[in-house]
């Protein structure tokens, strides 16, 4: 693709604003491809979800400050469109209920004394476990742990208090555990 | 904090986090020590994180990259900067942009990292981050969203001077690229991304230090030597004879070991 051999696919201020913006955003894909994925269980919603992101982010590269936080600006618009367009047009009940999630995580601790040594789940345990976990817990689980993004930033970008990312993100990891190595968890009535 | 005081799961998490100070964290692990039911809610809870940032994750499909930039090439304006006429220099950046995407589509990871060193030796690959200060620029990167520990290493015992760095793409896949000069102010530039030796194409001679392999590659007058650390490719690209590069790859290496 030879872009300097045809006429500027955009007004001549998009193009000079853009400038930069391969080399900023686009390391970002992968992430952002993973994370969409999960969301919403759809390679190819995950797929239309990246691309409306990077075009939304284009968009507004102009006003993207040299030197913050790239990645964390891009998941900012990914949520948001996420919840704009695709959480609204076909929200499916939660598979598991969230209640009585201390005392079931007790029982699997205490069902697994030594788990240090034990090995990790394989990537469909892990995949599974996260698909099953109600959203707003997904979605705080992803960016702290899978993506490293501390509470304030994931509170940023999801629009919620810090508190609240710090309490979702404590009974979703205790409800993964349950779901990696507690067994079955009972199913939401409301499923 | 006695034993028989427990912590709360709230604080095993926080800890979980490097959200303690110091102090609560002396004090909770001295509590983690003498009981077992917080241990393993600690142990179960860090399994649980570790197994999630180590997850790779959904591969995005080959297809994506070609759709997203046919969706960027027909992006509709949406601005209110005022025009100004400089189209020349706009063009420039998308052949730029171009030619790059043109190259990664047909060269290998020696070659694109052979022309990165070149694009920054030659003013065309800018430092985003500039900081003489190792420590600073790791903390740097980590701000910047990288997604793996980057070890930027103080070479100055082998007279290599840090410049500094940006968050660079390498391939599609996000790089830790960082430069330094020495004396005569010859560069010498730093990449780590993820990747694995085996996505390297055949290397001119391999060698062995301590357990580690280091390939050593050449690209015209550009010496490239490759290496896994600590989940990561590192590769340094510098012009001179292999030897001098791979001591220094070598010396980068052993230090982050």
């Amino acid at each position: 693709m030879n872009v300097a051999l045809r006429a500027l696919p955009w007004p001549i201020e998009v193009c000079v604003a853009a400038s930069g913006f391969e080399e900023t955003c686009l390391p970002f894909t992968r992430a952002l491809y993973g994370t969409a994925v999960r969301l919403t269980q759809r390679p190819e919603d995950a797929s239309d979800l990246v691309q409306e992101t990077f075009l939304r982010a284009y968009r507004g590269f102009a006003r993207f400050r040299e030197g913050s936080n790239a990645k964390a600006w891009l998941f900012t618009i990914l949520h948001s469109v996420f919840v704009n367009r695709y959480r609204k047009a076909r929200r499916e009940p939660d598979r598991i209920s969230i209640d009585d999630v201390d005392e079931r995580f007790l029982a699997a601790r205490d069902g697994h004394p030594g788990l240090a040594a034990s090995s990790a789940p394989t990537a469909a345990e892990l995949e599974s476990a996260l698909a099953s976990l109600p959203e707003p817990y997904r979605l705080v689980a992803l960016l702290v742990d899978v993506e490293g993004f501390s509470y304030e930033e994931a509170a940023d970008c999801l629009v919620v208090p810090v508190g609240t990312v710090r309490s979702r993100l404590f009974r979703a990891r205790k409800l993964l555990f349950v779901l990696l190595r507690g067994g079955a968890p009972p199913a939401t009535g409301n499923g | 904090m006695s034993d028989s005081v427990h912590p709360g799961d709230e604080k095993i998490q926080a800890a979980l986090d490097g959200r303690l100070e110091t102090r609560e964290l002396v004090a909770l692990e001295e509590h983690l020590r003498a009981c077992a039911k917080c241990r393993a809610t600690h142990e179960a809870l860090a399994w649980v994180k570790l197994s999630l940032r180590s997850s790779r994750g959904p591969e995005a499909p080959g297809h994506l990259d070609s759709a997203l930039r046919r969706t960027l090439e027909t992006a509709p304006a949406a601005t209110g900067r005022r025009r100004v006429f400089i189209g020349l220099a706009a063009a420039t950046a998308l052949a730029a942009i171009g030619t790059l995407v043109h190259r990664s589509r047909r060269r290998d990871l020696v070659d694109l990292l052979a022309a990165d060193f070149t694009a920054y030796r030659d003013g065309a690959l800018s430092l985003t981050l500039r900081t003489g200060d190792a420590q600073e620029l790791e903390r740097r990167f980590r701000d910047a969203g990288l997604g793996f520990p980057a070890r930027v290493l103080d070479l100055a015992m082998m007279e290599r001077t840090l410049t500094g760095g940006r968050l660079h793409s390498l391939a599609g896949r996000e790089s830790a690229f960082f430069a330094y000069r020495d004396p005569q102010g010859r560069p010498l530039v730093c990449q780590m991304f993820r990747g694995a030796p085996d996505e390297l194409p055949a290397a001119l001679s391999r060698h062995e230090r301590s357990g580690i392999p280091f390939f050593v590659h050449r690209r015209g007058a550009v010496t490239v030597v490759a290496w896994p650390e600590a989940g990561v490719l590192c590769a340094l690209a510098a012009e001179g004879e292999p030897e001098a590069v791979l001591a220094l790859a070598v010396a980068k290496a052993m230090r982050a070991a």
